[in-house]
């Protein structure tokens, strides 16, 4: 990758720092509800992901946000003032497409020149502004190609300097990189994350892919049928998950059987845990939510509860981890992530018995 | 990235035994000639026929190509040529600012209604020239029997003013309406409209600045083959012109054509009319292939 220019200073200082807004958003299509009162606010220079399963709502919101949609009910704000009623030509906003969406007959240059075009920009400023933004995402002296002539990820850089050349007030991006093979996805991944704080510049950004979100946002907002479940930092999402579908849906997740013991207390393979967040009844059969990493491994003894016992059925080199497949007794799978070195302990077909690292766990009802 | 492995069938058939390669293209070659020959005894020998009854006189055993000559002085070929080419060009106009915002609201806003579209595009196709003249004829013989002076009255003598009648545009369009139709179409299936769109109008561009900017650089071979077809029928197009009692081109072949030098001008005309034809269809496909759009490589 070359090195990619800095952004003029004044293009930084235009573009940077406006708060967004979404309240309350509702939208249904017929019987559908996409959005069922969705809230979300970003702070002026953040990257929020959007983050949930296929059909949560993300895409519609940002829609919304864009102008290409219209709520239901509720508002979209940028620094205070009420966008909702305007058509997405006005409301300043740059926006990266999933699907190839460059101008098939405009070169890579006139494409990102388009926009200032709209606003007068004379020829000669333009095509200016236009090689410092393609070198910017590292398409220098690429102006004169037409995006046939250009590979997909490619496409995608000429799409964001298109995108930044309007000098938005917020930057859109709608799974930019879904449709790029991994090498390619991972490179502008960074570079996309790199451009956005050198311009500081408030993004919205949509993905399904959760490793996307929690590497590049500095919020992730997790969202289920059509509206949010978590908003936090990926560290605090990861570890500190406010519900169980959060806990679910981010990472690996375990579900290992026990049953409450006592107000928030729960029993699960052999050893008693606190639980975090709602608690059942004692006697409730739950199940146990816990990380692969907050897991051990021992060796089994006879002392064993019989619940934590079982045997090794996989294991997958992942380089400094190595993550062990458990079957246990009532043919529950769990996963456990040992230091490669302590992994070769247990090698497959071998007695184990599962030892939870003692942290407060969250817990769900057994159906 | 993919060089290398797209390199390596590339030298394997290199390498492919010689003779049978030989002999499946000598048979290929073989068929070749044969359906071309055909294709050209079947389009050629009416033409050629054409041409050697424009140029030779059977009674005076003599060669000429004084017809070619004539064309240009004859009475009323310049006046119907110009007409028709107006009457064209306006029906292409009317034709592209009906269909095209219409067809891009449906592909957008109203997907559900695009059978109904697509159905009335079609109507024409079954609908006969006679029929059609018939009714067209029925409504301006409304207007004329208003009062002279009434706007009525105008409206209908202005329709059918004879240096420039504006009912043939307005009924060509009816009848090339599913040629247009299947042209724009077939070029709307291979554009991402949606993304195209909403790109344009989220840099800034309203409504008209997106279709002119957009969307239609982007449906531009469509749109010339749908104009040539347009161009072509209304050039050819005899029965509705000839009723209605105007001159076009069609018409005056038939009419005032035939008169001088034993019936060869019209002939003569004609045939220089159909080679105008394929030049101009020629130069659409070569200025419609320029810029063809291939799918993307999608790795680095």
């Amino acid at each position: 990758m070359s090195v990619i220019a800095s952004a003029p200073a004044q293009d930084a200082a235009a573009i940077r720092g406006v708060s967004l807004e979404l309240s309350g958003l509702h939208r249904s299509f017929g019987a559908t509800h996409a959005l069922a009162g969705f809230d979300l606010a970003l702070a002026p220079g953040e990257l929020v992901a959007m983050l949930g399963p296929s059909g949560c709502g993300k895409t519609t919101a940002l829609r919304i946000v864009a102008g290409f949609d219209r709520p239901d009910q509720g508002s979209v704000s940028l620094d205070g003032t009420d966008l909702t009623p305007l058509p997405a030509n006005k409301r300043d906003m740059g926006m990266v497409f999933q699907s190839y969406s460059l101008f098939p007959h405009l070169t890579a240059g006139q494409n990102v020149g388009y926009g200032p075009r709209l606003r007068k920009v004379s020829g000669a400023e333009r095509d200016k502004q236009a090689k410092e933004l393609l070198e910017l995402v590292g398409m220098a002296g690429m102006d004169g190609r037409y995006p046939h002539q250009l590979s997909g990820g490619q496409q995608q850089r000429v799409a964001l300097a298109r995108a930044l050349a309007v000098r938005p007030k917020v930057l859109l991006l709608d799974e930019p990189l879904s449709a790029l093979d991994a090498k390619v996805r991972l490179q502008l991944r960074d570079e996309i994350r790199r451009i956005q704080q050198e311009f500081g510049i408030t993004t919205l950004f949509v993905t399904h892919d959760q490793e996307e979100a929690l590497s590049m946002a500095d919020r992730v907002a997790v969202m289920r049928a059509g509206h949010l479940e978590q908003c936090a930092a990926p560290a605090e999402l990861y570890d500190r998950p406010a519900t169980a579908f959060v806990a679910q849906f981010v990472g690996t997740m375990n579900h290992l059987p026990g049953k409450i013991i006592d107000a928030g207390k729960v029993r699960a393979g052999g050893r008693e845990l606190d639980v975090d967040g709602d608690c059942p009844a004692a006697g409730t059969e739950v199940n146990v939510l816990l990380r692969p990493e907050n897991i051990d491994l021992a060796q089994d003894g006879e002392a064993a509860d019989a619940a934590s016992r079982g045997q090794v059925l996989l294991a997958t080199f992942l380089g400094a981890t190595t993550r062990l497949t458990v079957r246990l007794g009532d043919g529950t799978e769990a996963k456990a992530d040992l230091p490669s070195h302590r992994a070769v302990e247990f090698p497959v077909g071998s007695s184990v018995r599962l030892v939870p690292a003692p942290r407060p766990v969250l817990v769900v009802e057994r159906d | 990235m993919t060089t290398i492995s797209e390199q390596s069938p590339a030298a394997d058939t290199s390498t492919a035994p010689v003779p049978a390669r030989r002999l499946s293209l000598g048979r290929v070659r073989w068929w070749r000639v044969v359906v071309l020959g055909v294709l050209a005894v079947y389009f050629l020998v009416p033409l050629a026929s054409t041409f050697w009854f424009t140029v030779y006189t059977p009674g005076t055993h003599k060669f000429s190509l004084s017809p070619y000559g004539q064309m240009f002085s004859a009475q009323g070929f310049g006046t119907s040529v110009r007409m028709t080419v107006e009457v064209a060009l306006l029906t292409i106009v009317i034709l592209y600012a009906l269909l095209v915002p219409a067809m891009i609201a449906v592909q957008l806003r109203l997907p559900k209604l695009k059978p109904v579209l697509e159905s009335l595009a079609m109507v024409p196709l079954v609908l006969s020239p006679v029929a059609l003249v018939v009714g067209v004829q029925t409504v301006l013989g409304w207007g004329l029997n208003a009062d002279p002076g009434t706007p009525m009255f105008q409206l209908a003598a202005d329709l059918q003013n004879q240096s420039f009648p504006l009912i043939l545009p307005i009924v060509y369009v009816v009848i090339a309406l599913p040629f247009a139709y299947r042209s724009l179409d077939a070029q709307l299936r291979t554009v991402d409209l949606k993304t195209l769109v909403e790109a344009s109008r989220g840099l800034g561009a309203s409504w008209p600045v997106t279709i002119w900017r957009a969307v239609l650089p982007n449906l531009r071979s469509g749109l010339l083959s749908g104009s040539i077809l347009t161009l072509a029928l209304v050039f050819g197009e005899y029965t509705i012109s000839s009723i209605l009692q105007f001159l076009p081109f069609s018409v005056w072949i038939v009419q005032d054509g035939q008169g001088a030098t034993s019936g060869q001008l019209a002939p003569a005309v004609s045939l220089l009319s159909l080679l105008l034809t394929w030049a101009v269809l020629f130069l659409v496909s070569f200025l419609g292939g320029r810029r063809a759009v291939g799918r993307p490589d999608r790795s680095s």
